[in-house]
């Protein structure tokens, strides 16, 4: 288990690296299906939209992942742990493709999901497509492609 | 959410009498309108943690303004955009064609990032608004009016 994260005296977590996840863990972000738009220039006509890759605030806020580790070292299966009938799908990085980009990635324990995690940075434009091409299917969704 | 009235063409009826023509001020209703309203009431109505994690559903203002750069960059026949809820109450309008791509990022009520590409595998242009949104318009009307039929050789 990751030891605690930094906390300010609100006790949120504040954006950190944290040492003990490799770079070589997988970090899997789930894709909403309001995520799905329409783009004829890609196989299939469908994408996942920058959208996926937009932080939960432009101060001090991340993206949102699940540490692939934290989740089957708790003996649960992974797929299935970021799966329900509304999350139809996920996309998945290593942590070293996220920091390459220039991000923090860090861990974020919740009540309702004590494997969350986080990555934090700059995220125009060009980072969020990055990020996408760097992205592979964790739990494919039918007929939308990852890449052109 | 309250909707503006929008008129937007004159219709001219000629009646049948001979010696009188009658106009009629018509209410026009752009072909995306309909569409923009659905999917905005939509997301103002998304449920907490609707991303899987903490996601907020689209904030009223957040809607209301992207309305407004709808009603002010968009012709009557401009197809309807894609509009993508964000984490925090934000939201993405989208338009994707063979042409190329727009993407108006609504943070807030005068804070808009807005995307614009041609080409496939580039970066695009990104630029900060606020209420100016007249290149944005020029920039839907190239991705999305349909290309005109080629002359015949001679």
């Amino acid at each position: 288990m990751l030891s605690q994260p930094p906390r300010d005296e609100r006790g949120e977590v504040i954006p950190h690296d944290h040492h003990e996840i490799n770079n070589v863990d997988g970090l899997i972000r789930r894709i909403s299906a309001h995520f799905i738009v329409a783009d004829p220039k890609h196989p299939g006509g469908r994408k996942i939209s920058t959208m996926a890759m937009r932080p939960s605030s432009d101060e001090d806020g991340g993206v949102s992942i699940d540490l692939q580790n934290e989740v089957e070292l708790a003996g649960l299966n992974a797929r299935a742990y970021v799966t329900t009938p509304e999350w139809m799908g996920s996309v998945c990085f290593t942590a070293g493709q996220v920091r390459n980009e220039g991000f923090k990635v860090g861990y974020d324990p919740l009540r309702s999901n004590p494997h969350h995690g986080q990555f934090w940075g700059l995220f125009p434009k060009a980072k969020q497509k990055a990020l996408l091409r760097a992205a592979q299917w964790f739990v494919e969704v039918q007929g939308v492609s990852l890449h052109l | 959410m309250e909707t503006r009235k929008l008129i937007t063409s004159l219709k001219l009826i000629h009646s049948q009498s001979t010696d009188q023509a009658r106009m009629t001020l018509a209410e026009s209703t752009p072909l995306w309108r309909t569409d923009v309203m659905h999917q905005l009431q939509e997301l103002v109505h998304l449920q907490s943690g609707w991303d899987g994690y903490q996601g907020h559903p689209v904030a009223n203002e957040n809607a209301a303004f992207a309305l407004g750069i709808l009603q002010a960059t968009c012709r009557e026949s401009t197809p309807p955009p894609q509009i993508v809820p964000g984490p925090a109450g934000d939201l993405q309008i989208e338009w994707h064609t063979l042409r190329g791509d727009v993407e108006l990022l609504v943070c807030g009520p005068n804070k808009v990032r807005a995307w614009y590409c041609l080409a496939p595998n580039d970066d695009g242009e990104e630029v900060e608004l606020t209420n100016n949104f007249v290149d944005v318009a020029e920039w839907i009307k190239e991705v999305t009016e349909t290309e005109f039929a080629v002359p015949a050789a001679a």
